[in-house]
């Protein structure tokens, strides 16, 4: 049994809150809670073991601008198909120099983070300083509720990531869902955020 | 900060701005916010067969059997029980319950409104609790127009049906959530819920739940009446995506 709450990060709900902090400046340097936490892990089962960074832990991979790497769907352009909205911010219709008006595509991937089911981790992807999308890199669970997670909540939490950018609120209600670590991985990605 | 506990069954996101307090004392207001969320959890779960609740309900022990600040801190959450079953004409009535009395419909709400407490004494600048969609906000809200909270979608996951301007508390049901959870209280039998989604604003977070519960079961009749009730509005979403809201529903522009 552990004594003490763990400290774990944002949820979908809390990043609502947290994003929106930020939302007005377009920067997400800094999650309070990264800066914050002296994270104490999971006590219970089996430790931390599994939080190790899976991506490359130094270097994030920004693919140049214009290049969608290996990313889910949308082949020529960046990533800007997700539903946020994030567009290429300026740049005319259609102008194939990716000149300087193109925002940097940059993919990073978080830790992978244990939960009640398995253990997870995102890999967010940004569009200059948008979110503009976040895929589950690594999903491993131990009981059917795998289904559930890859089928509702993972595709909810997603969303609720997106829409927090676009919403400009603090939390969501109607909302239950075990979210915590497919937020703490998210959290750990925007961490490696290069500075500025 | 963000803090998440696994606690009541959900997942309960604490998401505070300090101010100018020391890190460790931010620390240590969120440890006791979440030990008091255990605790109520121990006191009022009936999941578990040997909580005071579970055991009170089925007739294992009585009230004035339990130690005295149990037995007082379940009268006053009852005691909110029967208030909010008098004001919705008994579309809450944990009475009707199968299984003997049965408050949960309140207590996360409660619970989560008593973990606000403790953040509360500890004078952070703001902080919002949020249990599973339950939730109750402090202090200054980080953007100028006051605290801004999306109601979700029931069908729609990951859309916002409304966004509600909120002081205090909103709580949302709806079957949504958690699949067939509600009970019609009237027929004394388990029901999806007479509306998709029903959302209670006001100035006490166990009332708002309780009133939320009534209105997923009771629908337009129990949406009228928590609009009679000071301070308290709501708004549902009918299974055919017809919204209706109190006159005073503080929806604002998303």
């Amino acid at each position: 049994m552990r004594k003490g709450p763990i400290v774990i990060g944002a949820t979908a709900a809390g990043l609502a809150g947290v994003l929106s902090f930020h939302s007005k400046t377009g920067s997400f340097s800094a999650l309070p809670a990264s800066t914050t936490a002296p994270q104490h892990q999971q006590g219970s089962s089996g430790g931390s073991a599994g939080s190790t960074s899976s991506g490359s832990s130094g270097a994030p991979a920004s693919s140049g601008a214009g290049t969608a790497s290996s990313g889910s769907s949308s082949s020529g352009s960046t990533a800007g198909g997700t539903s946020a909205g994030a567009g290429s911010s300026g740049g005319g219709p259609a102008s194939p120099p990716p000149a300087k008006t193109t925002p940097t595509t940059t993919k990073l991937t978080g830790k992978v983070e244990q939960f009640g089911y398995g253990q997870l981790a995102v890999t967010v992807t940004l569009t200059g300083t948008r979110i503009t999308d976040v895929a589950v890199s690594s999903l491993q669970v131990i009981d059917p509720t795998s289904q559930y997670i890859e089928q509702q909540a993972v595709p909810y939490l997603k969303r609720e990531v997106l829409q927090a950018q676009s919403a400009n609120i603090q939390g969501v209600s109607g909302a239950s869902y075990t979210a915590q670590a497919y937020a703490l991985s998210l959290q750990s990605a925007l961490a490696k955020r290069p500075k500025g | 900060m963000v803090h998440v506990e696994p606690v009541m069954g959900t997942m309960v996101t604490i998401t505070i701005d300090g101010g100018g307090l020391a890190a460790e004392d931010v620390d240590a207001a969120v440890v006791e916010a979440c030990a008091e969320l255990h605790r109520a959890d121990r006191v009022f779960s009936t999941w578990t067969a040997w909580s005071p609740m579970s055991r009170l309900r089925r007739g294992a022990v009585r009230l004035d059997q339990l130690p005295d600040d149990v037995a007082a801190e379940i009268s006053s959450v009852l005691a909110l029980c029967w208030d909010a079953r008098r004001a919705t004409d008994g579309w809450f009535d944990p009475w009707a319950m199968p299984g003997g009395v049965d408050p949960t419909g309140l207590v996360k709400g409660w619970a989560i409104e008593q973990a606000m407490g403790v953040l509360d004494k500890a004078s952070m600048a703001s902080a919002v609790v949020n249990g599973g969609g339950d939730i109750v906000v402090h202090g200054d809200s980080p953007e100028p127009g006051g605290w801004r909270i999306g109601v979700q979608h029931p069908w729609r996951r990951g859309a916002l049906a409304c966004v509600v301007a909120v002081d205090h508390a909103v709580a949302t049901s709806g079957g949504y959530e958690r699949g067939t959870h509600l009970v019609d209280p009237r027929r004394g039998v388990r029901t999806a819920g007479a509306v998709a989604s029903a959302t209670v604003t006001g100035p006490s977070l166990a009332v708002a739940d309780a009133l939320a519960t009534a209105v997923a079961v009771g629908a337009d009749e129990a949406l009228a009446l928590v609009g009679g009730l000071p301070g308290y509005e709501a708004y549902l979403i009918g299974h055919d995506g017809r919204e209706i809201s109190t006159p005073g529903f503080p929806s604002v522009p998303a």
